[in-house]
């Protein structure tokens, strides 16, 4: 694999290689045009019993590879070529097999009806391939996860996503801490979050992956450095994009979970569909609270009679998190106008105690963050019109997000909780108010140019206003500023083959508006600063199946991650203007495949891939003399790697998941402070530090059906997170005796759920990093040691 | 089917070794003491910037190179240090703790360390003796300036506030204290500022005397052409009592002045043996005499009535190139730029003088660094040891046993 990337590093750095599928593009459109021929179409649609639409369901010519899905109104086309009598397999998850015979003469309609399988639901699909293995099977390198299969678990989003390849989440501490999530080595910024195609933080700054309870979702998709257009945005290294329930049936989802440090963790998700109406009803929220006073083990603290710093074991005693989250959206589904029309509306918001600094002795007791945002928003769908072809999505949200950062204690606190006279814990006495004012919106048009063509157009716009001051100074900040993208996207898959070669052609404008007022201290007046500039974007996504579970793939994306007002504009004090600040650019290749295979009961899913990033002009602040700051493009970072991922099913009774990820990001910054000759810099083609390179997960799960009396499954889950270790600093200067690393992690976690009728009721407990393992992501940033919960849940379909 | 066993089992394998060879390379070695010298190089772009101390056995030949030899200072030390024998000593700021500490055995060790909080940050320092330490920095809000006299053998500290200081004029709402402190003659010299909460300062400075241990102020001289002030955080080296007891001081840092239209000039000021305030007649501006402002902090005595100064040659693009001349102390004039040494990048204390001769680490850029020595008996400049290069700074270099 890490032969194919380097071919690719080699002949990609030659600059040619995309400029020759821009010129073969008409050709390919031309054959494939004309190569269109006479066949019996087979339309229809599936159904469950209470007659709602079923997406993603498998139609399958029997002993042929050839077969459709259906989307997502649970329609679906099926070509055959030949007359006669077949029979067609219908599959999916969560219902029973259904096969039927017709006598293909002509064109003809079907409407299907499938009897629901609720134990299935909670096992890995068998024969129909499920939503998220299909994904895994398009042209991007995805991670998909189905996160029902986590449903009875107290993990929030961020701990599964963690446990797939290519994903490294790094928290600071407890519940709500800070963290640092990356895709195959890029990481902060270079990841954009959303929320069914909406970027999450329209919801306000709640709304992060270590917050959201796996019960709010239906699946969460990764796009690792290749993303469709229809994800509107300046990711450099990769999209999350968490997806809901988007089915019209009635279902509540409500759980509540207690355990450890006082931790309270509840999700209620739920719709009503009146079915003569048409009008939906759609709530979700969640409530989370803990203490974080987990034991740290080994810190410091002042001794007044020794007269020394002693090291002892003491619990955290600043660090209680609460947050919160309410989203009710009323609407309308399933008319002539609309698929849906929905308006709606969020609350949010958190309060937190800060415990420390970038690392453990530095000692908070006094500094909080709270925040809270609410958010207004309209969203409208309709597919098949101009006779099939074309399908709109339209949203459009009004948002407000605040927060604030206090730290006016002026102390310095230690482990035990005292505490001495002081300077403010964070280097200043603020009451730091953040005020971001937003408005989006979204178009996405798809077009079905010819049978197995399609065009997608995705425009977005996103404007914040971005205002921060001092409460202890002054009541508004003086000197807002406005940052407006534009964003646009134009795809155009071709499905070859019969559905065995997919290819998608991107092509992507990113339009940057920024105004700031800044103090001229000539004019002696505050004058408006603005500029406007454009970037593109391109990329390509094909995948091949050799055969219906074989398939390679590969994709390409050159990307950006804009520039921020700060960054552009400074502060008019100590940060200086850089209007010719490039943005974060980068080059992302990932070449992958899969294999998946049954035999009698057991069955195989194997994906493997590589991925190189190329990203240049990492941005930050580079300080001049007089203590001037200002931000430039100044690091550059290459990073190759390989992934694999192997799972095994057996029935209903076992399921097992093995990963293994190897990243190897390099410093690709020739010069030092951003210059471009001289001096080779001496960490040029360094390994970076401080990045975990090597980490892999583990999981098993044992289970069984009406073991405890019908309609019940007990099920034992057990995960094995491993973490290879790492250089905090550059490996190759330091002495031995100063050469610090973070070490070798290996963190268990077990689960025990129970589930009676038929997953209506659910009672779990778990238990996280089992064997009180001491465990950091970050230097001398401790996590939660042992910990136990018991979860309760009820689901309603 | 046999693939996939053989594929799963790989990937089995090799978790289960990397499990087991966690420690192996985690092992700590006895490494060589570090060397005669101590240069303080910053290395690798944001965010992966690390600090190390390289050991040197000689500034005056070989090539120094930090591959394995860098004691790794990362987030233990920084370059603000106060340095006397063959200890540093460093105020934490954030994590509150003031420690004296060593380089033993490739790594720094914390001899001892005490809680402190005195200062929102180090402005300052001077010797009494070799065993007494005074430090003066602003309190939290700088609304009043801090002392605090520290006996470095047994690190215990009393702490204390000035009073009588120059009154905050209308507008402006913080003190800045000047880093420029001396012990000359059982007095304590030292430059107040005022900024407004712009961080625009007044036009003028205040030139404070103080009596030790007393701390009591007495005289105060004022002069309205700079706002700067010197400063011995420990980054900087801006202030000196020269041989003849005469206490010398450049004003950087410097800040916007003028209603924020500009910075203020930097000038070299003088208070004479036995006096108590500036010397009125003895205000050298750098651009004036040099022909380029001045660099933020380094104007070192040569101990034969010159200093070395380093000033700034050109900024573009926000980076600064850096060169270094020679001022003749007593008249005030330049004697000569130091023009064999090329155009460095920025660098803080890149400079020690030791029996009058000043040993300059320069970052150049080009394919080869120096250590370059200026000899102010004969005043040539040579070449010493090469550095091995592509740091992105030499914030410091000293002698270190």
């Amino acid at each position: 694999m890490l032969l194919l990337i380097e071919y690719f590093t080699n002949h990609y750095s030659t600059g040619m290689s995309f400029n020759r599928v821009l010129t073969l593009l008409p050709l390919l459109l031309l054959t494939l045009f004309t190569t269109a021929q006479t066949t019996i179409h087979i339309n229809g649609s599936v159904k469950n019993a209470q007659s709602q639409p079923i997406p993603g369901v498998s139609i399958q010519v029997a002993n042929t590879s050839n077969r459709a899905m259906t989307d997502d109104n649970g329609r679906f086309t099926l070509k055959v070529s030949n007359t006669g009598k077949v029979q067609l397999i219908i599959t999916s998850v969560g219902f029973e097999k259904l096969v039927k015979e017709v006598d293909l003469q002509a064109d003809l309609t079907l409407h299907l009806t499938l009897q629901s399988n609720e134990q299935q639901i909670n096992q890995v699909e068998v024969n129909g391939k499920s939503q998220t293995r299909q994904l895994k099977e398009s042209g991007f390198s995805i991670n998909a996860i189905d996160t029902k299969l986590y449903a009875n678990s107290t993990a929030d989003l961020g701990q599964v996503l963690n446990r797939t390849t290519g994903i490294k989440m790094r928290e600071q501490g407890g519940v709500g801490s800070d963290f640092n999530f990356s895709i195959n080595g890029l990481s902060g910024n270079a990841v954009k979050f959303f929320i069914d195609g909406i970027p999450l933080d329209i919801m306000g700054s709640t709304m992060t992956l270590n917050n959201i309870p796996v019960n709010i979702a239906d699946r969460v998709e990764v796009y690792k450095g290749v993303a469709p257009v229809s994800l509107g945005s300046d990711a450099l290294g990769g999209s999350v994009n968490i997806i809901t329930n988007q089915h019209l049936y009635n279902y509540l989802d409500a759980s509540y979970s207690y355990g450890s440090f006082n931790t309270h963790q509840s999700a209620i998700n739920g719709q009503y569909v009146h079915q003569p109406t048409g009008i939906v009803l759609k709530l979700s929220g969640f409530y989370n609270h803990s203490d974080n006073n987990y034991l740290m083990k080994g810190v410091e603290i002042w001794d007044n009679d020794a007269n020394e710093y002693v090291k002892k074991d003491l619990r955290r005693f600043h660090d209680n998190y609460t947050s919160v989250m309410g989203q009710l959206e009323l609407g309308i589904a399933n008319k002539k106008w609309a698929d849906v029309l929905f308006i709606g509306g969020s609350y949010s918001r958190f309060d937190r105690d800060i415990q420390t600094g970038i690392v453990q002795s530095i000692v908070y007791g006094g500094v909080t963050r709270d925040g809270h945002a609410r958010n207004f928003n309209l969203r409208y769908k309709k597919d098949n019109l101009l006779h099939g072809r074309l399908g709109l999505n339209f949203y459009a949200a009004t948002s407000r997000d605040e927060s604030v950062l206090t730290d006016t204690t002026k102390r310095k606190y230690y482990w035990d909780g005292s505490y001495i006279d002081g300077n403010p814990e964070t280097g200043s006495f603020r009451v730091t108010h953040i005020i971001r004012p937003r408005v989006f919106s979204r178009f996405n048009a798809n077009y079905k140019l010819a049978e197995n063509h399609h065009v997608n157009l995705n425009y977005s716009f996103d404007r914040t206003k971005n205002e921060t001051y001092n409460s202890l100074d002054t009541d508004v900040d003086p000197l807002p500023g406005k940052i407006a993208k534009h964003l646009g996207g134009l795809s155009y898959q071709m499905d070859l083959f019969d559905k065995r070669w997919t290819n998608t052609f991107m092509g992507k404008y990113y339009g940057l508006q920024l105004s700031k007022l800044q103090y001229d201290y000539n004019l002696l007046k505050n004058v408006l600063q603005s500029s406007f500039k454009s970037y593109y974007g391109y990329g390509l996504a094909s995948v091949f199946k050799i055969t219906p579970a074989a398939g390679v793939k590969a994709s390409f994306e050159h990307t950006y991650r804009l520039q921020q007002i700060s960054e552009v504009f400074g502060d008019s004090y100590q940060v200086s203007n850089n209007l010719g600040l490039d943005p974060e650019a980068s080059d992302n290749i990932n070449i992958g495949g899969f294999y998946g295979r049954k035999v009698a009961s057991h069955e195989f899913y194997v994906e493997a891939a590589g991925f190189f990033r190329s990203a240049k002009g990492f941005i930050y602040a580079s300080q001049s003399d007089n203590n001037q700051l200002q931000y430039k493009n100044l690091a550059d970072v290459l990073v190759r790697g390989g992934e694999a991922e192997i799972r095994y099913t057996y029935n209903k009774l076992l399921n097992a998941v093995l990963n293994i990820t190897y990243q190897n990001a390099i410093d690709n910054t020739m010069y030092p402070n951003g210059s471009n000759s001289g001096t080779v810099s001496a960490t040029y083609k360094d390994k970076i530090p401080n990045q975990p390179w090597l980490y892999g997960n583990a999981e098993l799960g044992i289970g069984k059906n009406d073991l405890l009396g019908k309609d019940t499954r007990l099920q034992f889950n057990w995960s094995s997170q491993y973490t290879h270790w790492y250089y905090r600093s550059w490996e190759g200067f330091a002495t031995q005796n100063s050469l610090v690393t973070i070490p070798t992690q290996f963190i268990h976690n077990a689960l025990v759920s129970y589930s009676m009728q038929q997953n209506r009721y659910n009672i779990s407990v778990e238990c996280k990093n089992l064997t009180n393992t001491l465990a950091y992501d970050n230097f001398r940033l401790q996590k939660p040691g042992r910990a136990f919960y018991v979860k309760l849940r009820y689901f309603l379909k | 089917m046999k693939r996939l066993f053989s594929i799963s089992s790989l990937i089995a394998c090799l978790l289960l070794l990397n499990a087991c060879s966690k420690n192996d390379d985690n092992n700590t070695k006895p490494s060589t003491e570090v060397g005669s010298y101590a240069m303080w190089v910053q290395v690798g772009s944001w965010p992966n910037v690390s600090y190390y101390i390289m050991g040197l056995n000689s500034v005056t030949e070989g090539t120094a190179t930090l591959s394995g030899n860098g004691v790794d200072v990362t987030s233990v030390l920084n370059a603000s240090v106060i340095k006397r024998d063959s200890f540093y000593y460093y105020y934490n700021t954030t994590e509150g703790r003031f420690g004296k500490y060593q380089i033993v055995n490739g790594a720094a060790k914390a001899i001892k360390e005490v809680p402190f909080t005195n200062f929102a940050s180090l402005a300052g320092h001077t010797w009494i003796d070799e065993n007494t330490l005074v430090m003066i920095g602003t309190n939290s809000a700088a609304t009043a300036i801090n002392y605090s006299t520290v006996n470095v053998t047994t690190m215990t500290i009393t702490n204390g506030t000035f009073t009588g200081l120059p009154a905050l004029p209308a507008g402006y709402n913080a003190y800045r204290v000047g880093g420029d402190l001396q012990y000359v003659n059982g007095n304590l010299f030292f430059a107040v500022g005022f900024r407004n909460p712009d961080f625009i300062m007044y036009a003028g400075i205040s030139e404070i005397q103080a009596s030790y241990p007393g701390f009591k102020i007495g005289d105060i001289s004022t002069d309205t052409r700079t706002s700067g002030m010197g400063n011995t955080s420990g980054y900087f080296a801006t202030s000196f009592v020269d041989k003849n007891k005469d206490m010398y001081f450049l004003t950087s840092w410097v800040s916007k002045w003028a209603g924020g239209t500009g910075n203020a000039p930097i000038y070299i000021y003088r208070i004479k043996n036995g006096e108590t305030k500036l010397d009125a007649g003895y205000h050298v501006k750098v651009s004036d005499v040099v022909g380029f402002e001045a660099a933020s902090g380094l104007f070192m005595d040569l101990g034969n009535g010159t200093a070395l100064l380093k000033y700034i040659i050109s900024t573009v693009d926000n980076n600064s190139t850096y060169g270094y001349t020679i001022i003749n102390l007593s008249t005030g004039t330049e004697v000569k730029k130091l023009a064999e040494i090329p155009a460095g990048a920025g660098s803080e204390r890149n400079v020690f003088v030791e029996n009058g001769k000043a040993y300059i680490a320069v970052v150049s850029g080009q394919a080869t660094d120096y250590i370059w020595i200026y000899d102010s008996a004969t005043g040539a400049v040579t070449k010493g040891t090469a550095i091995s290069g592509g740091y992105n700074s030499i914030s410091r270099i000293e002698r270190l046993k």
